[in-house]
């Protein structure tokens, strides 16, 4: 009979090759995502009240200290025979497992690698209908390349409802480092507030050390009255492509921004990164998880093709791309789930929508750019709406010539304006001591911006002209 | 500099390539012109869309031009009656493609679109070109004319250095369609012949840019043409929308004697210039299979050189049929 040889793999191996790639934020942000999977799957048996809040009654708690970190939830819990089988294993075992559900958990492998991430030593405890149990890891069963299997204990602190809840210990140093920042806990704020955005408008309840995280707002402008053109409206776009739903909708979610708003944007930028621009861009969103959030980069299409560069200038523009299946694989959706697998079909074809929508709205600015007030009337007229509300409000939509895949669009014929040019733009340099100089003489002032005061010597000299007619 | 208000018969080469593009659309509508709709740029003469209706009989004929005057001399020049001049620029058309073909009720119909571009833009030319071919559906054809004059790019100055032009030049067209240049050009490849296929890779890279989101289609390469009237050196290519598990079958098909084998398989079409006499001459001993032993008899040579000499009646000999004649007509 043949020797064997080994190949039994170290967990050492899988604890610094599995966390490598991930941030702690995105390691925490996975343990949220199955909490979100998690009410999916107790829904299919108990159906949400409220269709339009489906994750309503449901919440997360996450306390996180430089000692231990727990987040706990009462999302359903792991049922006994699942935690048995396959919650544990590194890897999904069951890929049948949510063929019929919306979920984002692909590889089975989020919470693990969220607590090899965190610390040496972690407690599971979970409680699903009957089962309740706790499931121990330890420093030394991390070190036992031999051992493969986790105690199963019989809860002695039973979870008041079916749910969750994780607790790691022994942290490793520089995750302790992290827990202890303030900048960290706002930063992870910020990203539970930006990409969980659906699913807490939705009803999901997360709590960060007892602080209740409210979503970001994705609302764009759009008037319900659709009967007169041109007018200013979102472009929208929607699709079913091998068994994924697509939604796009993109549009402006402010006024245009005025020629001294941006000249002061981009000079405040030169010394230091401002936040105005930051609601302007893309956002894409799979299976309600917001993975891309405010995109300005090439990724969404920004100085690609016909498209140009973001600039200040469309610091009015945002999208939102909605993916939504049942089967998560089929999703453009990175191994990190916080960022898009681009080398996908389906987004490559969806991007070149996105690129449609979004040159209608670059056009429109540079149309309007130094007439920016010339719009303002017709966003006044406007409100601001959820992404979803525009498509369904949307009256009459175009289909695509030749499309297998149920494609729709709805192009928005924009205002424009007369060819004839009857504003100019003038601009010039002089030096500061010199506008501040006449900034004092107009104004009393020596802070007014340089455009208002080069406007003030246009308009007292045109006087002066008009004058002497 | 463009070749955008040189009329036809003073480009015979043009002539030339424009009718070798009427043998490929006979070979691809098969009978079948009345499920074609034809979409162009048409100029004052609308001399290509009534060549189509006259030679193909396609009666969907749409022509998009910006100039005003332009517009104005097509509706005057128009002929026949079924060509729909449309005072918008071809941006427009393509921007607006779903819209103009669900309006103009030719949604249903396959597409021949022909980008006949003369001026420099390049690289909103291979913009539109991608953007169109995102558009397009499996059997659409489309064509794309684009200068390929390397003086566009730049011309000497006065006491320049040829290296130094040459520079000036590659640092220009980088500057304008650097993405789809190949990344290992250089200053050489900024003569009239070497810049005929950096400018095919370029056109290449936007039909796979403008396909790539469809894996099922391909943009089938079916012609690949450069000529030269005058100083205008213009690359022309056509490819066909076609499923991927189709090309094998339909190239062969086709049986297009022009067919290229690669993005770098470019023909020239250079027609010698030749008197009526000279012509009647060759003519009446054509067909021939040795071209040598015809040279040999011919009563006159084509160049001082007797391999190009030789090289200029077969390239007479292709094109013979495609030949223009210029009579001097006293109205």
């Amino acid at each position: 009979m043949a020797e064997k040889v080994s190949v039994f793999p170290s967990k050492s191996f899988f604890v610094s090759t599995l966390t490598r790639d991930i941030e702690l934020k995105d390691a925490i942000l996975d343990l949220l995502d199955n909490c979100v999977d998690g009410i999916l799957r107790h829904g299919q048996k108990h159906l949400p009240k409220n269709a339009q809040k489906p994750y309503d009654g449901y919440w997360a708690k996450i306390d996180i200290s430089p000692t231990v970190f727990v987040i706990e939830d009462n999302c359903g819990g792991i049922s006994k025979n699942i935690a048995e089988n396959s919650a544990f294993r590194l890897g999904r075992v069951d890929v049948e497992r949510d063929k019929d559900l919306p979920t984002v958990g692909m590889y089975g492998i989020g919470m693990k690698r969220a607590i090899f991430k965190m610390g040496r030593k972690a407690r599971i405890c979970s409680r699903h209908e009957e089962d309740s149990y706790c499931v121990e890891i330890s420093p030394e069963w991390l070190s036992q390349d031999e051992n493969w299997e986790l105690p199963l204990n019989p809860a002695t602190d039973t979870l008041k409802t079916d749910g969750t809840r994780i607790e790691v210990s022994d942290l490793y140093e520089n995750i302790s480092r992290q827990l202890d920042s303030k900048d960290f806990i706002d930063e992870l704020h910020r990203d539970i507030a930006n990409f969980f955005a659906i699913i807490l408008d939705k009803g999901f309840k997360v709590f960060l050390d007892t602080k209740e995280i409210q979503p970001a707002d994705f609302r764009l402008l759009f008037s319900d009255d659709f009967s007169s053109t041109p007018q200013i409206q979102p472009y929208a776009y929607q699709a079913e492509i091998s068994g994924v739903s697509v939604k796009i909708v993109v549009g402006f979610y402010r006024e245009l921004a005025s020629v001294t708003e941006i000249e002061k944007e981009v000079e405040e930028e030169q010394e230091l990164p401002t936040r105005k621009s930051d609601n302007a861009g893309w956002t894409v969103i799979c299976n309600d998880r917001v993975i891309l959030y405010r995109d300005k980069s090439r990724l969404t299409g920004w100085g690609v093709r016909d498209v140009p560069k973001y600039h200040t200038q469309f610091i009015a523009i945002a999208g939102v791309v909605i993916f939504t299946s049942n089967e998560s694989l089929k999703l453009p959706l990175s191994t990190t789930k916080r960022n898009l697998d681009t080398s996908s079909e389906i987004y490559g074809n969806v991007l070149n929508r996105m690129m449609d929508g979004l040159k209608e709205f670059t056009s429109f600015t540079n149309h309007w750019k130094g007439r920016e007030e010339e719009t303002a009337e017709s966003f006044k007229k406007m409100k601001l709406a959820e992404p979803s509300e525009i498509v369904k409000s949307i009256p009459k939509w175009s289909s695509l010539r030749g499309s297998q895949a149920k494609e729709e669009k709805f192009v928005p014929l924009l205002p424009k304006p007369s060819k004839e040019k009857t504003k100019r733009r003038i601009s010039f340099y002089r030096s500061a001591s010199q506008i501040t100089k006449l900034s004092e003489f107009f104004f009393d002032d020596t802070d007014v911006s340089p455009s208002e005061v080069g406007e003030k010597c246009f308009d007292e000299a045109l006087k002066k002209a008009r004058g002497k007619k | 500099m463009s070749g955008r208000n040189v009329a036809y018969q003073l480009r015979p080469n043009k002539h030339v390539e424009r009718l070798l593009f009427v043998e490929l659309l006979e070979k691809i509508c098969q009978n079948q012109t009345s499920s074609y709709a034809y979409i162009s740029m048409g100029g004052p003469q609308l001399d290509d869309h009534r060549l189509f209706y006259q030679t193909l009989g396609i009666t969907k004929l749409f022509s998009f031009e910006e100039d005003a005057i332009v517009y104005k001399r097509q509706l005057f020049n128009q002929r026949p009656s079924c060509i729909k001049c449309l005072p918008i620029p071809i941006d427009e058309f393509v921007s607006e493609f779903d819209s103009f073909l669900e309006n103009e009720a030719i949604s249903d119909k396959k597409l021949i679109v022909w980008l006949d571009y003369a001026s420099t833009k390049r690289r909103e030319q291979l913009i539109e070109y991608q953007i169109l071919l995102d558009k397009l559906q499996e059997q659409d054809v489309v064509k794309i004319t684009l200068n390929a004059n390397p003086k566009t790019l730049g011309e000497a100055q006065s006491k320049e250095t040829q290296d130094s032009l040459f520079k000036r030049r590659l640092e220009k067209i980088r500057g304008e369609i650097g993405e789809y240049l190949s990344p290992d050009i250089t200053s050489d490849d900024m003569t009239g012949l070497r810049l005929v296929p950096v400018l095919c890779h370029a056109v290449e890279v936007a039909a796979e840019k403008g396909t790539n989101a469809r894996s099922r289609l391909k943009p089938l390469l079916l012609s690949l043409f450069v000529y030269q009237d005058g100083e205008h050196q213009m690359l022309t290519t056509t490819v066909r929308l076609t499923n991927n598990s189709d090309i094998d079958q339909y190239k062969a098909n086709l049986n297009w004697e022009y067919l290229p084998s690669s993005w770098q398989d470019v023909t020239k079409i250079n027609i010698p210039a030749l008197s009526a006499k000279e012509r009647l001459v060759i003519e009446s001993q054509l067909p021939v299979v040795d071209y040598s032993a015809l040279h040999d008899n011919l009563p006159f040579r084509l160049h001082t050189d007797e391999n190009i000499s030789l090289e200029m009646l077969k390239e007479y000999a292709r094109h013979y049929k495609r030949y223009p004649s210029y009579f001097q007509v006293v109205l």
